[in-house]
């Protein structure tokens, strides 16, 4: 199975450098927005949330294949 | 090759020199498994109990949708599946997170300890008692612990079972678990736990990286964590 890395760009930057094996891109790009889902909820229990913060992933070739920001990992309502 | 847990029953209570060589001779064979074995599953008949001699064990659950919760690290020493020579068909999986070797002993062997040696009895019956309380402490993690002092639990309570049994010293220990596995364990992200090893670095507390857990601030880590190893039973009492 081919293996993605996942990095959060946050208030702080985290480099993904051990990846998790899944089993196509669109496993790897639901779990981006699993990701994004509960980084943002860190971010709201911790009273702040930016919508462009974000998890990218990449490939094993290092090239970036998804970016799932907070906003686009939410829908928002008033 | 089970001296480890002999190590670790002594800190519950004085063995007899008897008790300890029955223990020994209760071992039918050691066993090599890769990382990932299966070795006992949920619901299916057991005949032997096992005693991890080298490596990481873990205890779960799988939900029907895929999910995973650890319940427990089992490392050498630990005598993982005691529970099923009673319970004969155990409700959980247990399974190898590295690749490990594991004694056997089976359910006959503990039948006669049982009944020639009493005591012994009575301090591996403990050992399933301190396997429930490490579950209670890890409940209370899951559930009022915030993700940060959720890990820097685990980092204390693993600094202090490896200690016991001769694989951590004041600095840290070796600690070969992958991101996967720290995730099923605290019940966060794969991010998630990435984003609490690093802020247990900034706080300077323990640095994670390389299969290593180094410890710099043992207080401070304790502190966060409201860590009081009392839960481990390791204060020798007549059983």
């Amino acid at each position: 199975m081919p293996r993605y890395f996942f990095h959060l760009h946050n208030d702080i930057e985290i480099l993904d450098e051990e990846g998790r094996e899944c089993a196509d891109l669109d496993i790897a790009r639901r779990a981006a927005f699993s990701e994004a889902r509960e980084m943002a909820a860190r971010s709201v229990r911790e009273g702040h949330l930016k919508l462009s913060h974000s998890i990218s992933v990449t490939d094993s070739a290092g090239e970036t294949v998804v970016i799932a920001t907070f906003g686009d990992a939410v829908r928002i309502e008033a | 090759m089970i001296d480890k847990m002999i190590v670790k029953l002594r800190r519950y209570d004085k063995l007899d020199p008897e008790e300890e060589a029955a223990l020994l001779g209760a071992v039918t064979e050691i066993k090599k498994f890769a990382r990932g074995t299966v070795l006992v599953r949920r619901q299916t008949p057991t005949r032997a109990c096992e005693v991890v001699v080298s490596g990481l064990v873990h205890r779960y659950r799988d939900l029907s949708d895929g999910r995973r919760q650890s319940m427990e690290l089992s490392i050498p020493g630990d005598f993982v599946d005691l529970h099923s020579f009673t319970m004969k068909e155990i409700d959980h999986d247990i399974a190898c997170l590295t690749q490990c070797q594991v004694a056997i002993v089976p359910h006959d062997r503990l039948e006669q300890i049982t009944t020639q040696f009493p005591h012994l009895g009575r301090v591996l019956w403990l050992s399933t008692m301190i396997d429930a309380a490490i579950h209670r402490e890890w409940i209370v993690s899951l559930g009022a612990r915030s993700a940060v002092q959720r890990l820097a639990h685990l980092f204390c309570e693993m600094a202090v079972r490896l200690e016991s049994v001769g694989l951590a010293d004041s600095d840290g220990y070796r600690f070969p678990i992958t991101q996967n596995a720290l995730s099923e364990l605290l019940g966060m992200s794969m991010v998630h736990v990435n984003r609490t090893v690093k802020e247990l670095r900034e706080r300077e507390l323990v640095v994670f990286r390389e299969q290593q857990v180094r410890i710099q601030s043992w207080e401070g880590l304790v502190r966060l964590a409201d860590f009081d190893p009392f839960y481990l039973g390791m204060h020798r009492r007549p059983r």
